[in-house]
């Protein structure tokens, strides 16, 4: 497959989003915290582009503990702006690894609107030994192999992350039965 | 330009349109007095009340009408009245629970403060929801 993907690491998976996706990659600017934020909902931040971003931390997902809040500010963090159907969203990355523009297909990202090949990605996340907390894995898209990395990516499966799914993902019942469009629990 | 009154419960950074606040009711040390008049209505903390420790001694206390009453809350600190612009809406993508809670963000030149609508800040006050 060709199309170039950012890789990187988030909540401790190792993650790609294909470039088309990223609106921009910055340094965290300051962080404000949000009233009845999702757990891993880090903070609130102005883009360059004068734009309200939420920032997530993946970290916060797989914490299992229900109380675990992400860290407001982490020293030198980096956040992938990724544009969704419903508005931004901002990743905080442990590390940006680099990009692939080659990559071979262990599970293919689906078409738009499809849902992905969940037992697919099992099969992967078996094979090679990855841990992957269940709530990150329902936010993957398909995963794959770079073919011509530079030696930060390396050649370790990634897996696409699927902005979208993870809004879907942190939306909840809100205030009076109505679903919102990402209402969640602490 | 819209004005705003600028308060702090907790970690979260708030305000609230000036006109919307009915009162402040206490400013400084008498902010953690308890109301000498017995009928007066309990004070809630505002930062227990969105699900953070308050930080330090209550600093402030405003009250937001709810219908026929009056609530009051007790903030960490006061930060006067802010000059800014129309708030940004949040994006949808800022998952949370009360969406109507906070109605947007504006810029003080301190950062990002959040705008929070006095009608369902009171409702959450008089226990009509909370975390």
């Amino acid at each position: 497959m060709s199309g170039g993907v950012l890789i990187f690491v988030a909540g401790g998976a190792r993650l790609g989003v294909p470039l088309a996706d990223v609106t921009r990659v910055t340094l965290q600017g300051r962080l404000t915290p949000i009233p009845f934020g999702h757990r891993a909902l880090a903070g609130l931040m102005r883009g360059d582009d004068g734009a309200l971003v939420p920032v997530f931390d993946l970290q916060a997902l797989g914490a299992g503990d229900d109380d675990a809040r992400p860290r407001l500010h982490v020293d030198g963090a980096t956040v992938a702006v990724l544009g969704t159907e419903r508005g931004p969203v901002g990743l905080r990355l442990d590390r940006l690894l680099g990009t692939a523009n080659r990559y071979d297909a262990h599970v293919a990202r689906p078409a738009h609107g499809d849902d992905v090949d969940q037992e697919a990605v099992e099969d992967v996340v078996e094979r090679h030994r990855v841990a992957l907390s269940p709530a990150v894995r329902a936010t993957l898209g398909g995963a794959g192999v770079p073919r011509d990395a530079s030696a930060s990516v390396g050649t370790a499966p990634f897996f696409f992350f699927s902005a979208d799914a993870f809004v879907a993902a942190v939306s909840v019942v809100g205030e009076g039965g109505v679903r919102t469009s990402a209402g969640a629990p602490s | 330009m819209p004005r705003f009154l600028g308060f702090v419960a907790g970690p979260y950074s708030l305000a609230a349109p000036i006109g919307d606040v009915r009162q402040i009711v206490a400013v400084g040390a008498d902010a953690h007095a308890e109301p000498e008049d017995a009928r007066a209505q309990a004070t809630t903390s505002l930062a227990t009340l969105l699900g953070a420790a308050p930080r330090g001694a209550a600093q402030a206390v405003l009250a937001f009408d709810h219908g026929d009453i009056t609530v009051r809350v007790s903030c960490c600190a006061l930060r006067g009245v802010l000059d800014a612009a129309a708030p940004t809406p949040l994006p949808s993508t800022a998952a949370r629970r009360h969406t109507g809670l906070v109605v947007g963000a504006i810029d003080d030149g301190d950062g990002l403060t959040l705008v929070v609508d006095a009608r369902v800040l009171a409702t959450l006050a008089a226990g009509g929801g909370g975390p």
